[in-house]
């Protein structure tokens, strides 16, 4: 049913993820972070969430300069536009998904 | 601090669950993807649900997919998993400070749950200053997990008929929910301070693609995360 090296692939990797994310939940409960770190993290959500879409848009390699993948950029645009104008989350994502798959059928 | 009344809407298991929803396509598309990537990668229905239940991150799994057909070694997939998902800490250290009040067992079970979306739900939240209860939180998680369960599940289910769930366009759902995240908060970033919004928002940008020269992406991401971080609390009070 599960390979042993799988079973122990996922084990490793769960706990390698698991621990990160609840150590803060155990630390804050013992003690305060100090204030310049709170103040700091107040613009996490914004950078983090930049990063990450952008993450997305360009095809990355160490050692040669970042490009932008065109399909991805040119379904965005759509995209953008959805949320911007409607400011719903759901529909964003449809929009996405066929334009993504209208450009790839036309690309 | 004291009991705060919350807000109507952030109260209940249920109010969470509905604050889930907008996201739940988002995690449908990617867990399908997944699911479909998972069994052309010589894994099996149960390894690809058991990975989705267990480790829960949505890049890193993918990652493990293409790493596995590169027959990495198991410390190789284990270090690389960590690197993507370490952002997590950063995202934890956020959003504790929120839950202090409550158990232990609350924290950590918030905590094991909380991802890229459930996080930006969250701030969009605290950003709108809206007062929310962990049964919300709870209802946003759990909702978010098992959706992520079912669409892996499901995918799986019809991997051995699809190998390339690209051209449908389902990949882009990854893109299409960060880019509406990121527009929502950085809307409500700009109603409180135009300048400080667009200097960390160009800090970020403009950062990770010089970092992506020198680190693997998940690096940069958190690199450049934390330089938007230092702007904008350097510009905090001006």
């Amino acid at each position: 049913m599960i390979s042993k090296s799988v079973l122990l692939i996922l084990i490793g990797s769960a706990l390698v993820t698991w621990i990160p994310r609840i150590t803060p939940f155990i630390l804050g409960k013992m003690v305060k972070f100090p204030a310049i770190v709170t103040r700091f993290l107040e613009y996490l959500p914004l950078s983090i969430l930049c990063a990450l879409l952008l993450e997305t848009v360009f095809s990355a390699k160490t050692g040669t300069i970042p490009t932008p993948k065109w399909d991805v950029v040119l379904a965005l645009i759509p995209t953008v536009i959805t949320a911007v104008w409607l400011k719903d989350l759901m529909k964003t994502v449809i929009v996405g998904i066929v334009a993504m798959a209208l450009v790839r059928l036309v690309i | 601090m004291e009991e705060v009344q919350t807000d109507e809407g952030y109260t209940t298991f249920h109010d969470g669950i509905k604050s889930c929803l907008p996201t739940v396509l988002g995690y449908l598309g990617i867990g399908f993807s997944f699911g479909i990537v998972g069994i052309n990668s010589h894994l099996n229905l149960f390894e690809i649900t058991l990975m989705s239940a267990i480790v829960y991150g949505g890049s890193s799994q993918f990652v493990m997919c293409g790493l596995l057909l590169a027959n990495t070694s198991i410390t190789g997939i284990v270090m690389t998993v960590f690197l993507v998902n370490l952002r997590h800490l950063l995202m934890s250290m956020t959003a504790s400070p929120h839950f202090r009040e409550e158990s232990l067992l609350s924290n950590i079970s918030i905590g094991s749950l909380l991802t890229d979306e459930s996080f930006a739900v969250f701030s969009t939240t605290v950003a709108q200053e809206k007062h929310f209860s962990l049964r919300w939180m709870e209802g946003l998680n759990v909702t978010a997990y098992i959706t992520w369960i079912v669409a892996t599940f499901l995918g799986g289910l019809v991997g051995n008929f699809i190998s390339n769930p690209e051209q449908f366009g389902l990949d882009f759902a990854l893109t299409a929910m960060f880019a509406g995240l990121f527009l929502t908060q950085f809307e409500w970033e700009l109603s409180k301070s135009m300048k400080k919004s667009i200097s960390v928002v160009l800090t970020v940008t403009i950062s990770l693609i010089i970092l992506l020269y020198f680190f693997s992406s998940s690096v940069a991401v958190i690199i450049s995360a934390l330089l938007g971080c230092f702007v904008g609390g350097l510009l905090h009070d001006k």
